[in-house]
């Protein structure tokens, strides 16, 4: 049970694919100037992460070494047309908003690394919790920096106003950098700072 | 030619595959320690980029793409949920017989690139440019050109913070923001200079 | 049996192959069953929004139901500027019909405003209850191409309504086509001066409520001026003698 605990829980602080193992920033920050855009990311590669790690486990004690990688990439690139195909079927404005980005899902490091890192190694359910962990440690990072963008920079929070903008009649003046790519590099920048303060051991 | 023109300077400089679309930043934050090893490998990423863009837009327009199996008496198919699957897989095969040449005929170029060239099928700049080929309709020859962009510019970027990151060896840097910390907070003061590419007009 | 040798190599891959092939056919076929109608949805979107019916969308009133009671589907040969039935409207796809050069026309470099290139032969066009036109308009925008819709009274000069569907522009600046406060300012705007085009979109700030032209003047977009130049290219193009110039003219004729 405790390393199932550990599986699951590890991955949102103390091995933070993001903060910490710089897996998977590539496709997922351009997402991140609404929350919705950035919630659905999230969920979607949790959910990829999760089943590619189960089903690489299921059948890793059958997988040629050979073909090993062709093997893993098949079937994330499996998973993430369905996810794919399902957002454009039941979310189709979501689909729009995030364009390529959820096919990119399949060159997203985390999903590759944990299938060939642990899921290879491990029995299907650690491997299931592993991943789905560490989707939702990539997920962390990517809400609290949709968080801070949308906010700041179009004053709502999931398309709801929460500080009134001028642009709308209200008093606050929006910040525009924050709905540009750059602000999510600081953002992101500034969680590893604060990320590392709180635990002194991560520092390089 | 001035329209090939616009596509190669917007994709280098304006619609930067790193600085703006945030692809490839796996190895782009990983292998930017050094200029010399960035260089390697921002080569190796142009010579891939030229090569699987024009060819995952030959397989699109010649057979994913709804219509294109006409010839075959298929003119209502649209296999272009296929792409993804397609793409990368040519991706790999891609980056394996370019390794395959290379270790044949340039071997003192596959050897100074070592492992960066099978790196390079899992970066997502790679798969993004393919990508961002289909959505945009770009024919061979501009996908040839946009390829081409997307690897200078991706080349560039590294070098670019691989020159950076060299010098601030030398930096105060605070503790807990060493290391990967700064290298992000850079690279989004890098974006904000590259935005100021956008006024260009042509 | 060993992983490695050659026939269980072979094996895996093709089992996989096959579990994986069925299993993207299905998500495939469930995508294609709804992905239909949902483009049918977001274009009856937003033709209602051009056409004034926002609030009723807001409201959560029934897309389909209020489409089908104010909206008539019609399609104009642009060329003489008449309705057409040369076609059948309901499966013409006017997307479409811009790749094929038999069903589209080149648009001669010093009209193409735009920035298009090439324009469908056939618009297809939405007649409201009121006499209202709701008119495809598409053009270059910042970053790529925008694709809306602008609504237009009877008397073929008088805006009511203009929507974006699809753009790429900046968001926070260019994006802000999208401000329902920004598209509130085009109702009521004249599209013509006499037979030419005259609505303009200027500077963010210089617009003048009390100039002669203040009736054709759109304020532009904070920090966006390239975009406010670019609609007003779409509309230029599109209202000239190559878009829907001689419809409209037959229209008041």
């Amino acid at each position: 049970m405790a390393k199932a605990k550990d599986a699951l829980f590890d991955p949102l602080f103390n091995n933070n694919p993001i903060a910490l193992q710089i897996l998977g920033i590539c496709s997922a920050l351009a997402v991140t100037n609404k929350l919705s855009t950035a919630l659905t990311m999230a969920i979607a590669v949790t959910l990829v992460t999760g089943f590619s790690n189960a089903a690489v486990s299921v059948i890793r004690s059958h997988i040629p070494s050979s073909i090993r990688i062709i093997v893993q990439m098949t079937i994330i690139a499996t998973l993430v047309i369905i996810v794919d195909q399902m957002l454009k079927a039941f979310a189709y404005e979501m689909s729009k908003a995030l364009s390529v980005y959820v096919g990119l899902i399949i060159t997203n490091c985390i999903v590759m690394g944990r299938a060939e890192a642990y899921a290879m190694k491990n029995p299907v359910v650690p491997s299931f919790l592993d991943g789905i962990g560490n989707g939702l440690g990539y997920g962390l990072i990517l809400l609290l920096v949709g968080i801070v963008r949308e906010l700041f920079g179009s004053g709502k929070l999931f398309g709801i106003v929460i500080l009134n903008p001028t642009t709308n009649g209200g008093w606050y003046v929006t910040n525009g950098l924050m709905l540009l790519a750059p602000s999510a590099f600081f953002l992101i920048g500034f969680i590893i700072w604060a990320l590392r303060t709180w635990k002194p051991e991560l520092q390089e | 030619m001035a329209h090939y023109l616009t596509i190669f300077i917007n994709s280098v400089f304006i619609d930067n595959i790193a600085l703006t679309f945030f692809l490839g930043m796996c190895t782009f934050i990983a292998v930017s320690k050094k200029v010399k090893t960035a260089l390697m490998l921002g080569i190796a990423v142009v010579v891939v980029e030229v090569i699987t863009v024009p060819v995952n837009n030959l397989l699109y327009v010649y057979l994913l793409k709804k219509g294109a199996l006409a010839w075959a008496g298929l003119p209502n198919l649209d296999l272009s949920f296929l792409g993804l699957i397609c793409y990368i897989a040519v991706i790999a095969a891609m980056v394996q017989i370019l390794e395959m040449a290379l270790d044949k005929y340039v071997p003192a170029l596959y050897n100074a690139l070592g492992i960066f060239l099978p790196l390079i099928t899992v970066n997502c700049a790679i798969l993004g440019a393919s990508l961002f080929m289909v959505e945009r309709d770009y024919n061979l020859a501009e996908s040839t050109v946009y390829g081409t962009g997307v690897g200078v510019g991706f080349a560039l970027a590294i070098c670019l913070l691989a020159g950076i990151r060299e010098k601030l060896t030398y930096s105060d840097v605070p503790k807990g923001l060493r290391g990967v910390g700064i290298t992000f907070i850079i690279v989004g003061l890098m974006a904000i200079s590259f935005r100021a590419f956008s006024g260009l007009q042509f | 049996m060993s992983n490695d040798s050659v026939f269980k190599t072979f094996l895996v891959a093709f089992l996989l192959c096959v579990v994986c092939s069925v299993l993207v056919c299905l998500a495939a076929l469930v995508r294609i069953d709804r992905e239909a109608y949902n483009k049918q949805l977001e274009i009856r979107k937003t033709v209602l929004a051009a056409g004034g019916f926002q609030q009723q969308i807001d409201a959560g009133e029934d897309i389909d139901k209020l489409f089908t009671d104010n909206m008539t589907l019609k399609l104009v040969d642009l060329a003489t500027g008449e309705f057409t039935t040369a076609v059948d409207s309901a499966t013409y796809d006017q997307k479409a019909a811009v790749e094929h050069p038999e069903t589209a026309e080149k648009i001669p470099t010093d009209q193409d405003l735009a920035g298009i290139g090439t324009r469908a032969k056939y618009a297809a066009i939405y007649q409201a209850s009121n006499g209202d036109l709701i008119l495809p308009i598409r053009g270059a925008g910042m970053w790529g191409p925008m694709y809306g819709y602008i609504a237009v009274a009877a008397d073929g000069t008088t805006v009511k309504g203009l929507t974006f569907y699809q753009h790429a522009e900046t968001p926070g600046l260019g994006a802000e086509v999208d401000n329902p406060k920004w598209k509130a300012q085009w109702a009521g705007k004249q599209l013509y001066k006499g037979s030419t085009v005259a609505l303009k979109v200027v500077k963010n700030g210089k617009y003048d409520p009390n100039a002669a032209d203040a009736t054709s003047t759109i304020d532009g977009l904070a920090g966006a001026s390239v975009t406010g130049n670019k609609v007003q290219a779409i509309i230029r193009y599109w209202f000239g003698d190559h878009g829907y110039g001689k419809f409209l003219a037959n229209l008041k004729g």
